[in-house]
């Protein structure tokens, strides 16, 4: 039972091996937004059988079927979709999904999103699957360009302390530990919760009040903003909250592992660079006085 | 017997009570993220009621505004909670009653993450506390009107497991369907934190800790009489019926607004009058406030705790609570499987 098990399995393996490295993927199912965002970048958005609940970039690919969510997938509704290529998402599917779809024979590739370079990497890959090489190089080229050049613009500025609300009830807090961080950084920002064990903690107004943020990032959630300005506005000792330094960003535009991350985070360098000019205007103003 | 009287004892545990109700406050208020001593919680005080005090505004803010806010609704919490799982042992002679045998707890949970979940973020602090409220209430009244005639107190208590699975399913299935950050959000009202404490929202649980607490003494004569069985108390002259019915409401009551102000956190309202029960001899008239007491000094502690382990971040009291008292639990199980 077991050999025809593993030659069962083998040859699955074998056939996808084959898929994967001869003809180029036609039926894909996406599992996550960003994989959804860059096939269409590709120009390959109409190869795409299924997706996820939230892939909603861009428009078109409101009209996909969706098979799950964070929640899990239908993995019956996946084989009857007979697709040749599944992109998982290994940090937003649920890995016994995962396993499982590998374990029946199907063709996945596991996306990971720990880095910014991984993006790039993964349009490469995603051309190279598609049989789109050309076209997922170049996307790679522009994206590693841009991302190099508001890095090489950014370098030198001044490093400003900001304060990411995540969530406001309770309060979460983005720190140094997320990957998010590092959109942060490109701008010369600060997190004031630098510890890097943490990604999320739930912290107190207290906490942010002693870490004296320059600025605050509020991301909004599926397009509704959860502010709660109100609260903070009791506390003008906040240097973000004196100088009303509170930037709220589309959180698709920073959350989400697609190219269009650089538009998010151009915003943030943007609103640190008010920061920083007021700063400065603040100076000459003294100067001018004395 | 110990070699100490039990009237020493008794007047020892009174005295810890009342330093512990003094101090710990004062002390509980300089713990916290901002460097703040007990020097300069002292000078704020004074400041406050008009003395000359030369600590820094920001620093007298964080007391006044934040931290006190806090500390109190965590003593309000504490006290309410235990207070309120002394009556329910009482009146049910049943040793693990506690504030969420009638799914007190799990009404409220669903009723706020419902809440949430349905109006989004925006939904005002109001309107979240309205939906725990409500969904208390309807545990309540549920299992109540389950109890059968006279209410029978097997049947209210299996009523009350019941009802709490039927909450704590809706409540799985709201966490289910909401995206990640909301779930995080509600995850909240099931693991209870005093975070959202200001002046502003202590006005109803000082309010109805209070008085429920003036009630529930008033009424400590009769209620021990029901300790010694329904027969003897009706032969004492007790409304067993009317009595039990009233303090059933008035501890859902009581839990129910402390559930919507800081979610729930288990296990205290069951362990703490237990404790003063061991530390008082012969003493039962005084369980009810001793329970409102330690409780909440307890739970000021706790808070603490909840603030101080992390760096920089917050742990859910209710996690906090849950460890304590399972491990007291296995703690009196070990003592009295080696007595016998």
């Amino acid at each position: 039972m077991r050999v025809v098990k593993n030659i069962l399995g083998l040859s699955a393996l074998l056939v996808a091996t084959i898929t994967f490295a001869g003809s180029p993927a036609q039926r894909v199912i996406a599992l996550s937004p960003h994989a959804v965002e860059m096939l269409f970048l590709l120009g390959a958005g109409e190869r795409i059988v299924a997706t996820t609940k939230f892939a909603d970039f861009p428009e078109q690919a409101l009209s996909i079927p969706r098979i799950g969510g964070y929640n899990g997938i239908q993995i019956e509704k996946i084989l009857a979709l007979n697709p040749d290529l599944i992109i998982a998402w290994e940090d937003g599917n649920k890995t016994q999904d995962i396993e499982q779809m590998e374990k029946l024979g199907l063709n996945v590739y596991r996306s990971q999103t720990r880095s910014l370079d991984q993006i790039a990497q993964e349009l490469i890959t995603f051309g190279e699957m598609l049989g789109l090489e050309t076209k997922g190089k170049r996307a790679a080229e522009q994206f590693t360009q841009r991302l190099k050049r508001i890095r090489d613009v950014n370098q030198n500025k001044r490093p400003v302390r900001f304060f990411y609300q995540l969530w406001d009830e309770p309060l979460r807090a983005m720190a140094a530990g997320s990957w998010i961080n590092t959109v942060m950084e490109s701008c010369q920002g600060v997190n004031v919760f630098d510890d890097p064990s943490l990604d999320y903690p739930q912290v107190s107004i207290e906490n942010v009040l002693v870490s004296a943020p320059e600025a605050f990032v509020v991301p909004s959630h599926h397009g509704t903003l959860n502010a709660n300005a109100d609260r903070w506005k009791k506390w003008p000792e906040i240097p973000a909250i004196a100088n009303n330094h509170i930037y709220f960003i589309e959180g698709d535009l920073l959350h989400r592992f697609s190219t269009r991350i650089l538009d998010g985070m151009e915003r943030v360098c943007l609103a640190f660079d008010k920061v920083r000019a007021q700063e400065g205007a603040k100076r000459v103003a003294n100067k001018s006085r004395k | 017997m110990p070699t100490m009287t039990n009237s020493t004892q008794n007047r020892l545990v009174a005295v810890a009570g009342l330093l512990l109700l003094i101090f710990s406050p004062l002390l509980a208020v300089s713990f916290g993220a901002a460097d703040i001593s007990f020097n300069d919680v002292f000078l704020t005080i004074y400041g406050y009621f008009g003395g000359e005090s030369e600590v820094n505004a920001i620093k007298e803010r964080i007391v006044l505004e934040l931290r006190f806010p806090r500390v109190i609704l965590a003593f309000l919490a504490g006290a309410g909670l235990s207070l309120s799982g002394a009556v329910l042992q009482t009146v049910t002679r049943n040793p693990l009653a506690d504030p969420y045998l009638f799914g007190i707890s799990s009404g409220a949970s669903f009723g706020a993450v419902l809440v949430i979940a349905s109006v989004g973020t925006a939904s005002s602090m109001l309107s979240i506390t309205g939906g725990a409220f409500l969904g208390s209430a309807c545990s309540v009244l549920l299992v109540v009107s389950l109890a059968g005639m006279g209410v029978q107190i097997e049947r209210m208590l299996l009523a009350g497991v019941a009802v709490q699975f039927m909450f704590s399913s809706g409540t799985s299935l709201v966490l289910y369907l909401s995206d990640p950050q909301a779930a995080a959000s509600l995850l909240f009202w099931i693991l209870g934190s005093f975070t959202r404490a200001s002046w502003d929202n202590l006005l109803l649980p000082t309010l109805i800790t209070t008085v429920c607490l003036f009630i529930f003494m008033a009424f400590s004569r009769p209620l021990r009489a029901i300790l010694a069985g329904d027969e003897n108390a009706k032969a004492l002259g007790v409304e067993v019926y009317r009595l039990r019915i009233g303090m059933l409401l008035l501890s859902s009551l009581l839990t129910a607004t402390l559930v919507a102000s800081c979610g729930g956190i288990g296990f205290v309202g069951l362990m703490v009058p237990h404790i003063v029960r061991r530390l008082l001899v012969n003493q039962s008239r005084y369980t009810l406030i001793g329970s409102a007491i330690f409780g909440g000094v307890f739970m000021i502690w706790v808070d603490v705790l909840a603030r101080m382990i992390m760096e920089n971040s917050e742990l859910p009291v209710g996690v906090i609570t849950a460890a304590m008292g399972s491990l007291f639990f296995l703690l009196v199980l070990k003592n009295r499987s080696s007595a016998s």
